[in-house]
């Protein structure tokens, strides 16, 4: 599939997209939930009722067996995640799918008496939530690796399909759990969060300050970015810079292989860095991707990014710079309050740090996002050897039922045969047409409520603003100011994480959003702008920490500049222009 | 001592029958030992006498209570502008003026200088009352420095009460002239390096934890009549600790005019435009003064102040007019922000839809 946007496409009409009858074999008996208000489905009319959004982070599309994590993650967990937490004005959100690529709307609730019963409930439920953070988090963590590394390292070589079957039905019940996991906790912190940032408001303290309160503590993903660094330092004393210099980071590892004993000393380290940090996939919730031990082709890339630099970073003093930041902002905030306020704001600012939303939303990831369907990834493989597919992933083109039934021997696998072969044309025909999917779909309203879709993907009445007004001609842009700083570059409009080796040093990224996977980027781009993004997103998060300014939640960058184009950006004010037009 | 004047350090000044609500609580002030200038009020008696024992006194009178009595703001519009031409000649009755003379001769005498500048200020009675405030509507004039001077300021503030804003307020608050004689203070010109005003709680957000001050260089004038945008400072009422400091765009200053004998806007130096007007120990002399003045009231009070010419660290602030705060909300106690989980995730942490009900 294209990973860069081919120049003037047409985005596909609506007409194209309702009248598409989802995958080949697709029947609504295949939606099987769970259920909580909606489940993954073709969009079908519905993108006619409500105002629907590309999702970014699947810019691989969804195969059929992925339609549980869908379900799993997002129809169902977000949604449970929304109702535990007694969330007013909003039920969440719901995905449906155009062809293979998913769009989510809010799901609104509209009366005020079932607001204010959620208010109340919300109000109880909060405090003893959050007082109980530290314990219960540290708890469900461990709970969370033990049964992640379980499954993620059971050997499934030689097992039979009933072995498997039960393997598969583990995964799927790890899956849909951690998910559980992640919005039982997101949307309670976040709230949280953002209560305190306006509470910190009324005191007249700015909202950009209240990450930098809550910066520089260790968690799961410094620990293993530390990791990353200290094997970087060991390819560097190992004199096998130049390996990773002259190869793509596809070919470093049979480059390494050549390099005698230097080099099966650093696959050794490296080995030991996959036993420990290796269960990651480099997109959230992808079936079609490969974990870093599958494939340890990322890191290489990694390590070959890191190496092209002259000093490695060392996770411990970026933690103590941002640690001495974050105790610079307090002090200068309290400075500016009275005795009384400070008594309010240390209260505050105490449970915020122990139920610190900034510090979970890095170190979750280390435990749900980045895991959560590798051992689904691995039943599916090991049930397509087992039952003598043609392609192992076979299995991925089969839904959940289908899959299931294949494995208890209620269908035959040739049924499917066919439908599969159908099934990865249809995938590829919508692969290709992923820079042609329109961004937004259906009538654009004035707002919408739900928490996580405002600050983390950054729909904020602006954005919304921005979509409903015909911007086509213009040369400028606002959004969420993510990292502060202004700066200016070539645009390089990316559509996937993958196309970012095609990045030069200075260039201006362009892009729907990113997720950890683009992380390495931000080591050689002078500023990032993103269609969506809030000011606690991937990408916001990313940039201060890399001091990269940033624009975020545009609505309409890469429809607005083009390839090569120059362009400003002020990440302090939130403001992007178009300095001159590519020729 | 006749009634027309009395010393502001006599008993009677600090009536408010006699001198108004403003030079009574100056008086207390100075009777509790704060720095007041020294000064004398032309009573309220002295006002009754004009209005019945001058010509022009009583034609205004009549005009006045004609308008009073028709009710209508056109008719005010048209007494207010014959009382004006009538008071451009006015004088003061001999009685008055003799007794004026004699107390500002005493003022310079006790201020040891042969041609004392003065402020001439009204001090309405019902003016500055706790619930309605009609700050800044009378006349002020600074920088007087004969006794003809300021008999005829002292006539200047008496017909500020018949000016078109001030008739047509008392009539909507239902208020007769009759029931609010004017009193005129006249006290030594304190010589402002800065001036501005301060308040005991927040104005607006009604927090009692810090005090508020604007100020700006020269005299208070320019900032009291909102044509200069001052400084802002906002200081910890408990420990006098700076929380913060906004300088003004100051692109005007009052200063007095000698050969005028007035106070005058001016457009701002250059250079002192975006300069600091207040610096910390001066800021924290303040705030003091705030606190001890708002234990003393025992309520929020809203004070103007002038930082003379020459002062010295550590030396008293001059205070020259004290109010209640006015125009409390609805919602009486003053807000201390208390930290609540629930109720603030409520508040930002989630949208409730706007415009529609429930569906």
């Amino acid at each position: 599939m294209p990973h860069s946007y081919p120049s003037r496409l047409m985005p596909l009409s609506e007409s194209e997209i309702i009248a598409d009858p989802g995958y080949p074999g697709w029947h609504s008996g295949l939606a099987v939930g769970p259920r909580m208000h909606t489940v993954t489905r073709p969009l079908g009319r519905e993108l006619e009722d409500s105002f629907w959004i590309l999702e970014y982070r699947w810019s691989y599309g969804i195969r059929p067996l992925g339609f549980t994590v869908v379900d799993d993650a997002m129809n169902w967990g977000l949604q449970r995640g929304a109702y535990e937490t007694h969330l007013p004005g909003s039920n969440g959100q719901d995905y449906a799918l155009a062809g293979i690529h998913a769009y989510c709307r809010e799901l609104p609730q509209f009366s005020t008496l079932e607001d204010e019963a959620r208010e109340l409930r919300l109000d109880a439920f909060l405090p003893p939530f959050l007082e109980g953070f530290a314990t219960d988090w540290g708890a469900t963590a461990r709970t969370l690796d033990a049964r992640g590394r379980a499954l993620c390292e059971r050997d499934l070589n030689g097992l039979g399909t009933p072995e498997l079957l039960d393997y598969l039905e583990d995964a799927r019940l790890y899956l849909r759990w951690v998910w559980e996991v992640h919005f039982h906790w997101m949307y309670p912190l976040l709230v949280n969060y953002l209560g305190f940032t306006g509470f910190c408001e009324e005191l007249g303290i700015a909202a950009s300050e209240v990450p930098k309160f809550l910066a520089g503590y260790s968690s799961k993903i410094t620990e293993g970015d530390q990791a990353l660094f200290s094997l970087a330092a060991e390819a560097r004393s190992a004199g096998l810079e130049v390996t990773f210099k002259e190869n793509e980071a596809g070919a470093i590892a049979a480059a390494l292989d050549k390099t005698g004993s230097a080099g099966s000393c650093f696959q050794t380290k490296l080995d030991g860095f996959l036993q420990a940090w290796g269960w990651r996939t480099e997109n959230v919730g992808d079936l079609g991707i490969a974990s870093w031990r599958e494939d340890p082709t990322p890191v290489l890339g990694m390590i070959r990014t890191l190496l092209a630099k002259d000093e490695i970073p060392n996770v411990a003093t970026e933690l103590r710079h941002s640690a001495t930041a974050r105790d610079e902002a307090i002090s200068t905030a309290r400075s500016r309050l009275s005795r009384s306020e400070q008594e309010s704001f240390d209260e505050g600012l105490q449970a915020l740090q122990s139920a610190n939303f900034i510090w979970w939303n890095e170190d979750h990831n280390h435990y749900i996002d980045m895991r959560s369907t590798i051992p689904m990834r691995r039943a599916a493989l090991a049930l397509g050897e087992a039952l003598g597919c043609a392609h192992p992933d076979d299995t991925t083109f089969l839904f959940w039922p289908e899959l299931l039934a294949v494995a208890e021997g209620r269908s035959k696998l040739g049924e499917f045969t066919n439908l599969t072969g159908e099934r990865r044309d249809y995938f590829a025909q919508w692969a290709a047409r992923r820079g042609e999917m329109p961004k937004y779909l259906g009538p654009t309203p004035e707002e919408v409520t739900d928490p996580i879709m405002i600050e983390m993907d950054g729909v904020t009445e602006e954005f919304l603003r921005v979509i409903g007004s015909n911007q086509s001609g213009a040369e400028s842009l606002t959004g969420t100011a993510g990292g502060p700083g202004k700066a200016q570059g070539r645009a390089k409009i990316l559509l996937t994480a993958e196309g970012i080796h095609e990045l030069a040093p200075g260039d201006v990224l362009v892009c729907e959003g990113t997720s950890p996977s683009w992380t390495p980027a931000f080591a050689k781009i002078a500023a990032c702008v993103c269609d969506t993004g809030g000011s606690l997103s991937h990408a916001a998060v990313i940039s201060r920490e890399y001091g990269v300014p940033s624009v975020l939640g545009t609505a309409i960058a890469t429809k607005l500049i083009r390839e090569g184009d120059l362009v400003e950006v002020d990440g302090t004010k939130g403001e992007v222009r178009v300095l001159e037009r590519a020729a | 001592m006749s009634a027309f004047t009395f010393g502001f350090d006599s008993p009677e000044a600090a009536d408010p029958q006699h001198s108004g609500a403003k030079v009574a609580r100056l008086a207390q002030l100075a009777a509790s030992g704060h720095a007041v200038p020294k000064g004398f009020v032309v009573t309220t008696a002295a006002f009754s006498a004009f209005l019945e024992e001058s010509r022009a006194g009583r034609e205004i009178g009549e005009i006045a209570r004609n308008a009073e009595s028709a009710n209508s703001e056109q008719a005010i519009r048209e007494a207010a502008a014959a009382i004006a031409e009538l008071g451009a000649n006015a004088t003061l009755p001999e009685a008055i003026a003799i007794s004026l003379q004699h107390d500002y001769a005493q003022l310079c005498l006790a201020e040891r200088r042969v041609d004392l500048p003065v402020a001439v200020r009204s001090s309405a009675t019902g003016e500055d009352a706790k619930d309605a405030s009609f700050a800044g509507q009378y006349e002020s004039l600074l920088g007087m420095r004969s006794a003809d001077a300021v008999a005829q300021a002292v006539v200047q503030c008496w017909l500020s009460l018949f000016n078109e804003r001030a008739l047509l307020y008392r009539q909507r608050a239902g208020i007769s002239f009759a029931a609010t004689p004017m009193a005129v203070a006249v006290m030594t010109l304190v010589e402002a390096r800065a001036a501005g005003v301060a308040f005991s709680e927040h104005p607006v957000k009604r927090t009692s934890d810090r005090v508020v001050i604007e100020g700006t260089f020269g005299f208070g004038e320019a900032l009291v009549q909102g044509v200069v945008t001052p400084d802002h400072a906002e200081l910890d009422k408990a420990d006098q600790r700076i929380l913060d400091y906004q300088v003004g765009a100051k692109t005007t200053v009052s200063i007095l005019d000698a050969a005028l004998g007035k106070v005058v806007e001016r457009p701002m130096p250059e250079g002192f435009r975006a300069a600091r007007a207040l610096d910390d120990e001066e800021l924290q002399a303040i705030a003091k003064t705030m606190s001890q003045l708002e234990e003393e009231a025992g309520h929020a009070v809203d004070v103007e102040w002038v930082l003379p010419v020459g002062r010295q660290p550590g030396q008293p602030i001059a205070v020259v007019q004290l109010r209640p705060i006015t125009g409390k909300p609805a919602d009486a106690t003053p807000k201390k922000p208390a930290w609540s989980p629930g109720r603030y995730a409520s508040k930002y942490g989630v949208k409730k839809r706007t415009g529609r009900s429930s569906a």
